[in-house]
C-alpha cells in the first residue's frame, strides 16, 4: 500500500507575505479518506496552509501534491486542481443574488458541464443531505447563518471532489447555530471523503479527526492522533493553547 | 419685435425639447459605452491600464465641463477637424459622462466582497465566468441607483451646449429672451421642462436604491 499517493502532501512548503514568513518548511501527509483538524493560535498560518492546497494562496517554496500531482501551475492547471477540491469558508460566501439551489448549480454547470436538470437533481440531493432541502428556493439573506453555511457545504459537495477543505466553518456563527453545522460535518466524515478542517471546535476534533495538526508561527509544532494530542501535549505552546480555548 | 405670442414662445421652446433629449441620450449612451470599455480595461489586472484609466478620469473630472466643450469646439478645428456644435457638445458630454460612470462602476466592482471571487474561483470557475456570472450581477445592483441618478446631471449639463451655439431648449430660451425680453416666462418654462424630465428619473433612482439595499 505504500505506493498509493497520499491525498495531499506538503513537502517543505514555505510562504511569505512580504517579509513575514507565514509558512516555514511545512511537511505534512494526509491519507485518502483521512480527517485532519488543523488548529493553532490566530496568525499561526493554519488558514494559509489550507488555502495553499487549492492555490487561493500561492506558496513560494516547496511542493504541494494532490493525489501525486503538484498543485502549482498556470491558471488552467490550477482550475483542474480546484475541480478536485471543494472549499467551505468562514464567511459562507454564498452568492447573494442566487437562490440556495442556484448557488449549488453554478459551478456544476460551468465547471462540470452538467445539464440543468442533472445539476438541479444533484443539488437537491445534497441540500437534502445537509437537511435544508425545503430552503432550495430561498436567497441567502433569507437564511440564518447556520442555514447559509449548510447551503455552502452542499454547494461544495455538489462538485463531488476528492477533498473538502473547511476554513473555520463555524467561527462566524452565533453559538446556537454551531451545532447544526458541526452535526452535518460529522455525518460527512462518515463518507470516506478526505477532509481538512481549520477549527477551534475541539469537541468536533475529538469526535471525527484521525489526525490533529497544531501550528504556531507558520510551523507544524505537533501532529498526531487526537487521543494522544488531548491526553499529553508535547509542547508548552500547545498546552497553553488548549488551556485557553477549553476554558 | 413682438411677433411672439405667449403661445408662440412656449411652442418654440417645446419644439427644441427633442434636441435636449437627443443630446442627453447621446451623452448618456455614448458615455456608458466608453465607461464599459474603460471599466473592462481595469478588470484585466494590468496596473498600467489601471493607472492610465485613473489618469484619464482625473483629467476630465478636474476640468469644468464648459472648458471641455470649448476645447472640442475651438480646439478640434485647429487640428483640421470640422466640428458642428452638436458634435463638440456630444464629445464633451460623452467624456464627462464616461469619467463619472467609469468611477462609479469601478467602485461597484470593488465593492463586491473578495470572498465572492474566492468562492467562485475555488470551485474551478474561470476568471471570465466569475466576473460575468458572480461579480457583475452584484456590481450592477450596487451601481444602478447612482447611474440612473447621474442621468439627471447629464440632462442638466446639456444646457451648457447652448454656449457653443447648439440649439436646445436653453439656447432657444436665451435667443427668445433677447427678442421678447420676457425672462420670467421663458426661463420658468425651461425650468419646468427640465423638472418634467428629471423628477421622474430622480424618483426612479430613489426607488431602485431602496429596492437594492433591501435585498442585500
Amino acid at each position: 500500500m505504500s505506493q498509493v499517493a497520499p491525498a495531499i502532501e506538503f513537502r517543505k512548503v514555505s510562504k511569505w507575505f512580504g517579509d513575514f514568513r507565514v509558512l516555514s518548511e511545512v511537511d505534512l501527509k494526509i491519507g485518502k479518506g483521512e480527517k485532519v483538524v488543523v488548529c493553532g493560535p490566530s496568525g499561526s498560518g493554519k488558514s494559509t496552509l489550507v488555502r495553499c492546497i487549492n492555490q487561493l494562496e500561492r506558496h513560494q517554496q516547496g511542493d504541494i501534491l494532490l493525489g501525486g500531482t503538484t498543485v502549482a501551475g498556470n491558471a488552467a492547471h490550477i482550475r483542474g486542481i480546484r475541480r478536485r477540491v471543494g472549499m467551505v469558508f468562514q464567511q459562507f460566501n454564498l452568492y447573494p443574488h442566487m437562490t440556495a439551489l442556484e448557488n449549488c448549480c453554478v459551478a456544476q454547470r460551468l465547471v462540470a458541464w452538467r445539464s440543468r436538470t442533472e445539476a438541479e437533481d444533484v443539488a437537491r440531493a445534497y441540500l437534502e443531505r445537509v437537511r435544508i432541502a425545503d430552503k432550495a428556493g430561498s436567497y441567502p439573506h433569507q437564511l440564518s447563518g447556520g442555514q447559509q453555511q449548510r447551503v455552502a457545504i452542499a454547494r461544495a459537495l455538489c462538485m463531488q471532489s476528492e477533498v473538502l477543505l473547511f476554513d473555520e466553518p463555524t467561527s462566524a456563527l452565533d453559538p446556537e447555530m454551531i451545532r447544526e453545522v458541526l452535526d452535518v460535518m460529522v455525518t460527512l466524515a462518515g463518507d470516506g471523503l478526505t477532509m481538512v478542517c481549520v477549527t477551534h471546535e475541539m469537541g468536533f476534533a475529538r469526535q471525527v479527526a484521525d489526525k490533529i495538526v497544531f501550528m504556531d508561527h507558520g510551523r507544524i509544532v505537533e501532529e498526531g492522533a487526537p487521543s494522544d494530542f488531548f491526553r499529553q501535549q508535547k509542547t508548552d505552546r500547545a498546552r497553553e493553547f488548549l488551556a485557553q480555548i477549553l476554558h | 419685435m413682438s411677433q411672439f405670442t405667449t403661445w408662440g414662445i412656449v411652442s418654440t421652446i417645446i419644439g427644441k425639447l427633442p434636441w435636449t433629449l437627443c443630446l442627453s441620450l447621446i451623452a448618456f449612451l455614448g458615455g456608458a459605452v466608453v465607461a464599459s470599455l474603460l471599466t473592462l480595461l481595469t478588470t484585466l489586472g494590468s496596473r498600467l491600464a489601471d493607472a492610465c484609466v485613473s489618469m484619464v478620469i482625473a483629467t476630465i473630472q478636474s476640468m469644468p465641463l464648459l472648458m471641455l466643450m470649448f476645447l472640442c469646439f475651438f480646439g478640434l478645428p485647429l487640428l483640421q477637424v470640422n466640428v458642428s456644435p452638436l458634435l463638440a457638445a456630444s464629445v464633451a458630454l460623452i467624456a464627462f459622462t464616461a469619467a463619472f460612470l467609469t468611477e462609479t462602476w469601478r467602485a461597484a466592482l470593488k465593492a463586491v466582497p473578495r470572498g465572492q471571487w474566492e468562492a467562485a474561483m475555488a470551485s474551478g470557475m474561470k476568471h471570465g465566468d466569475t466576473l460575468r456570472v458572480i461579480v457583475l450581477p452584484q456590481a450592477v445592483r450596487i451601481a444602478t441607483p447612482g447611474t440612473v441618478g447621474f442621468l439627471v446631471q447629464v440632462v442638466k449639463a446639456t444646457a451648457l451646449a447652448s454656449i457653443v451655439g447648439f440649439m436646445e431648449i436653453t439656447r432657444a430660451g436665451t435667443v427668445l429672451n433677447n427678442i421678447t425680453y420676457r425672462p420670467f416666462l421663458i426661463f420658468a418654462i425651461i425650468g419646468a421642462l427640465y423638472m418634467a424630465i428629471n423628477l421622474p428619473i430622480s424618483l426612479l433612482a430613489r426607488r431602485l436604491e431602496r429596492r437594492f439595499t433591501f435585498n442585500n
